[in-house]
Formats: C-alpha cells, structure tokens, sequence
C-alpha cells in the first residue's frame, strides 16, 4: 500500500522555496528597508545612524506628482491592455482545437526574445526613419515624419504590447474552463447573445481579469526600462525615479525609502485581491 | 403543438438525423429514446435552437421555428449538466428569465418563489449551485425552466447524472410535475426503464430515424422492428417462415424443425421468412406437455441466473441455439416449481404471445 504523507511530512516541500525565499527576497527587502531609514552617503552607499527625512521628502509635490503618473500610466495601460486582450482571449477559448493551440502558442511566442531586445525593436519601428513612417511616406498619407518615438505614445505601445499576454492568458483560462452550456442555458432562456456576453461571459471570467489586472498594473508600476528606451524627457514614472536614486544621483537611502513605499503600495493592492477575487478558492473549500 | 416536418440534420457526410416527422400534441410526455450517436439530442437542439437543420420545417403552434435564434423560441431546456450559472445565486438562476423578459421585481419574487416551492426547494434560493446535492441542481434546473411557462419544455437526459435511488424517485415526482402544469415535454433519453415509466409516447431512433413511435406497452409489446424488439427489453428470436394462415392465425416452421401455432393475424405471405420474437416472460419450462392452446419445444436447462425477484433460465434448442427464460421466484415457490441444470423440459408458451415481424 502507498504511504500516506502527514501534514508535516509535507511541509518539508515547502523548504527550498523557503529557503530561497529568505535568502534573495526577504534579505534584500529588509536591507533596503534598514537603508530607507539611514543617512546619506554622498559617495553612494549608506552611514550608520536614523533618520526619517528621505521619506520626508517624498512628501515633495515633485516626487509625489511623480508616484500619481506612475499610477495612471499603470492604470491606463492596464485599461488599453484589457480592451485589446479580451477580444483575443475570447476568440482564443471558443476557437476549434487546432486553431487554439497555435493561438496560444503565438501569444507565448515573444517570450522567445529579451524584453529589452522587444523594446529596442520599437525604437527601429516608431522611429523617424522607422518602419511605420516609412510607410506612410511611401503611400502618401504623410509628407513629414510623425513624432512616433520618446513620447507618452511610444510608452503605451511599449506597456501594452510587453504585457498583452500576461492579460491575454489568465482571461483565456477563465473563459476556456467555461462550458458553453453556461451560455446556450442564456440564450435558452431568453438572453440574446450581448446580454448572454454582460450577464454570463463576462461575470464567470472576473477571475481571470483580475488576474490580469494584477499581472499587468503591478510590473508596470515598477518598470523603468520602457520609459527609459521609448520615452521622452517627462515620462519619468516612480521606476525610472529609483533606477536614478541608485545609479546617478548616488542616493541610496532615498531610493531605498521609494522602493519601500511601492511594494507596501502595491501590498495593498494584492491584499484586495485575494480579499476581493478568492484566486486561493477559500470560500468555496469553507462554504461548501 | 410542436410538428416535425421531413426534418435532416447533416455534418458533412454524416447524416445525424435523418428526414424526421413527429407531431407531439399539447400536454404530451413525449420520449425520445436510442442510443448515443442514434440523433435524438441533435433533434432537440434543433427544437431549442441550438442546431440548426439541414432541411425541413419544424413547426411550434403553428409558426416554422427553424430560423429563429434560440432566445427567441417559446422553449426552455433542462441541461444534462444542468449548466446553473455558478456566480448566481439560486434565485437569481430561476429568475434569470424573468428578468430578461423585464418582469417587475416583485412577480419575479413571487414566481421564482412558486416555482421553487414546486420543485420542493423552499428556503433553497439564497444558496449557491456548488452548494447544492446533484438532485438539487436538477430540480433549480427544472424550476428555471418551468417559472417561464414554456410552450414546449426539453429536457436533455436530466436524470442520467444522479444515482438510481434518486433518480427514480424524481421520475416520478416528474411525471407528477408534468400532470400538474400541463405544459408538453420532450425527453431524450438512452434509458428505456425512464422512458417506459415517464412517457405517454416513445419515439425509437436509431440510425438518425425514428424506428418506432407509438405508447409505451405499444412499443414493448408488439415491436415493429428487429432493432426495436431487441433495444427495448430482452427478446428471444425465433428465425423462420410462414407455413400457411388463415384469417386470424397462421402456422410457422422455425428453423425449419419446429411448427408452432400463433392466433394472430399476419400479412406476411406464406413462404416469407420471418422473426418470431418471444419475451422471456413469456415462456415458461414444464415438464407436461401443454394444452392445444399452446406451443411446445424441448430444450435443456444449461444454466440458471437468480436476479431476485424472477430467476433467468437459459435453455439450449436441439439445434444449439440459447433462448432465455423469466419466471417469478415467488410463484414458482407457491408451485413448488424446481428446474435442475442439464436435465430436458418443455419451453412452452400461448399461442396468443409474441410478434411476427419480417425478418
């Protein structure tokens, strides 16, 4: 007969991660948060000593202005992200077989190339002398290059296109476990098929855009290569603002107290989800 | 009144349902009985509106259905998963039509209410599907359908997914449902025991054609078709041909060996080859020779199955063919009637019993 595992028997596998855990993030996090609180080393680097003034100073309307555009960059990539993705997400769960299959593997497909290397490439295609202008001077549409590139609009193109899938494949999860009873048992009794989309669709995959909501706001939120490569002088987002702190102001400390802000910030937010969409399954295991 | 007309549904070369006509009048249980594959859930997805037929007119009060959409049919649907909506809750399942026909809020409530009551789930509707039993998910399914007042109400095997104890009592508060508001079913099912219990008529199918419709003791007791005769119940086959007949009997000789009498009346021409089906009910071992009322042909017991309340006892005829016989246990106990395995007895039977069908 097979041995039954006990409880804490299958707590050891719980130990590598643990342990990895431990070493390469909680350690990391705690020094940044002893170095939020430290004075500043004007050679980079901290001093021994306490101090609250670096968090005083992301009181500053500067800084703060700054954290309110990270916020609405991240919000409005997240919207346009999900606009365009629930189409493809759909179309995605309901395709035939064969069609699903090379349709997931076409959104997985960028993952093959680096990021970094992805968004260069927009560099090549929204520049001025870049694919997209090229074209609409060929065809007449435009007679001077458009200002595709370092601007708002290239920033977006970068957030939406990097984080398509991971919007793409929690909603396509959500949706492909739906039988489609659910939705002939609509339309049996009465709904047409917009409203069998707003009453039935749509609320059975809530789970799967707020995991994609999640996915896509929280790394967009700390990001700084896309706004870095793709954008202009003002989109400075709270990413790029520590990625400075760090490499050219040489000011530790406050990059450090940024960073603690963000991930408590973002603690919040991951809190209302699993508050708010039971991705765990919880309720359903206590209720049932 | 829900009419088929020379209905055909085909998937490429594949000819699901095949040039179907069936009238089910108002009130009627109807059946629609076969195996997988034989077309009969193709034919009621054609009625909900979820297929869409090949050709042929099908007919609802009067009006051809086939190209409205689905949400625009006077017809609702019991699952076979029963397809609840999981992040509604039971009220809001039941009410769910209500609510699209833009009912006010306090008849929705009365109705959701009056069809839960009558499914047995008063209290219920506050709770969610998953925290349902699965008989309890079939009667919400039912209710949901039924608080519309349908037309035509299909339900799709809805008793398939529940254990037998349960099953068979929701058969029969079905069939007590259905007396009481009047509203015509269609039921597709592979179980014969459900559709001989629940339906006052049965459609046979097989092959995408409906083989044979008629009353329940109908289909059972005088099978127009092999594949009838031996789909539904067990039935012993007697191969052979028409001696002669007269106007209310005839005379058969079966496997060329044995001449039998039948007091019925058959069109078949002397000479033709026939069936000659037999229930095993129908038979009975003795060890007398019968009365001149009936036939009689020797056979050795081979083996003997107790099934509790009959006992199968399965008989070799001197050409080696096995025919099978059921007799009540309680009976032959009062008669004191013992068969011993390997010994020969008389398979005797009224001349009034069986089916002569073509062969």
């Amino acid at each position: 007969m097979r041995k039954r595992f006990r409880i804490s028997e299958l707590h050891l596998l719980l130990a590598p991660p643990a342990v990895w855990l431990t070493l390469f993030f909680v350690a990391p996090l705690l020094i940044v948060l002893v170095f939020s609180v430290s004075p500043q080393d004007v050679n980079g680097g901290v001093l021994r000593g306490f101090t609250l003034e670096h968090y005083r100073r992301i009181i500053d309307p500067l800084y703060l202005g700054i954290m309110l555009q990270s916020l609405a960059v991240a919000a409005i990539t997240t919207i346009i992200t999900l606009l365009l993705a629930y189409p493809v997400a759909y179309y995605m769960a309901f395709a035939a077989p064969r069609t699903k299959k090379i349709l997931i593997f076409l959104v997985i497909l960028p993952f093959w190339t680096n990021f970094l290397v992805r968004m260069y490439s927009f560099v090549a295609i929204l520049g001025t002398d870049g694919v997209v202008n090229l074209v609409l001077l060929k065809l007449g549409v435009i007679h001077e290059p458009l200002q595709l590139l370092h601007n708002t609009f290239a920033v977006y193109v970068g957030f939406v296109y990097g984080n398509l899938p991971y919007m793409i494949m929690p909603i396509f999860a959500a949706l492909d476990r739906m039988n489609t009873s659910l939705l002939e048992a609509s339309m049996d009794l009465g709904a047409g098929p917009v409203r069998t989309f707003w009453k039935i669709t749509l609320p059975y995959s809530y789970s799967g855009v707020a995991a994609g909501i999640v996915f896509v706001f929280i790394p967009t939120l700390g990001n700084f290569v896309v706004p870095e490569i793709l954008g202009g002088a003002d989109n400075v987002i709270i990413g790029n603002l520590i990625n400075r702190q760090f490499l050219t102001s040489r000011n530790w400390p406050f990059g450090s107290a940024l960073s603690t802000m963000l991930v408590f910030g973002l603690m919040v937010v991951i809190t209302i989800y699993i508050r708010y969409f039971d991705p765990m399954g919880k309720k359903r295991l206590t209720t049932g | 009144m829900l009419e088929l007309r020379n209905v055909t549904r085909k998937y490429g070369a594949v000819v699901a349902v095949n040039n179907v006509s069936l009238t089910v009048p108002k009130g009627e249980f109807f059946c629609l009985l076969g195996s997988s594959g034989c077309g009969k859930t193709t034919i009621l997805r054609m009625i909900a509106g979820f297929e869409q037929r090949t050709s042929g007119q099908i007919i609802l009060n009067g009006r051809d259905m086939a190209d409205e959409p689905a949400y625009r049919r006077d017809v609702n649907t019991v699952f076979q998963n029963y397809a609840l909506f999981p992040h509604m809750t039971v009220s809001d399942n039941v009410g769910y039509g209500l609510r699209i026909r833009k009912c006010t809020r306090p008849e929705i409530d009365r109705r959701v209410g009056e069809a839960l009551a009558q499914v047995g789930l008063t209290g219920f509707g506050v709770r969610r599907p998953d925290q349902l039993s699965g008989g309890q998910q079939q009667r919400v399914a039912l209710a949901r359908a039924l608080v519309n007042r349908p037309s035509l109400l299909l339900l799709d095997e809805p008793l398939s997914a529940l254990d037998k104890k349960i099953a068979e009592q929701t058969r029969l508060e079905l069939v007590e449902l259905q007396r009481r508001v009047g509203i015509t079913f269609i039921y597709v099912t592979h179980n014969q025991t459900e559709a001989l219990a629940l339906a006052d008529r049965v459609a046979v199918m097989h092959n995408g054609v409906i083989e044979q419709c008629g009353t329940p003791s109908d289909i059972y007791e005088h099978p127009r078709s092999r594949f009838v005769a031996d789909f539904i119940g067990s039935m012993n086959f007697f191969e052979g041909q028409v001696v002669s007949r007269t106007e209310r009997s005839c005379r058969l000789r079966l496997w060329e060996t044995w001449d039998v009498e039948v007091h019925k009346p058959v069109t078949i021409a002397a000479g033709e080859r026939i069936l000659y089906c037999l229930r095993p009910e129908q038979l009975k071992l003795s060890l007398l020779p019968p009365s001149d009322q009936a036939n009689s042909i020797s056979a050795i017991l081979r083996s003997k199955v107790y099934e509790g309340e009959t006992t199968r006892y399965i008989l070799e005829l001197a050409n080696g063919r096995k025919i099978s016989v059921s007799q009540n246990n309680y009976i032959a106990r009062l008669w004191h009637d013992f068969y011993d395995v390997n010994e020969e007895y008389l398979l005797v039977w009224n001349c009034s019993s069986g089916e002569i069908i073509r062969a």
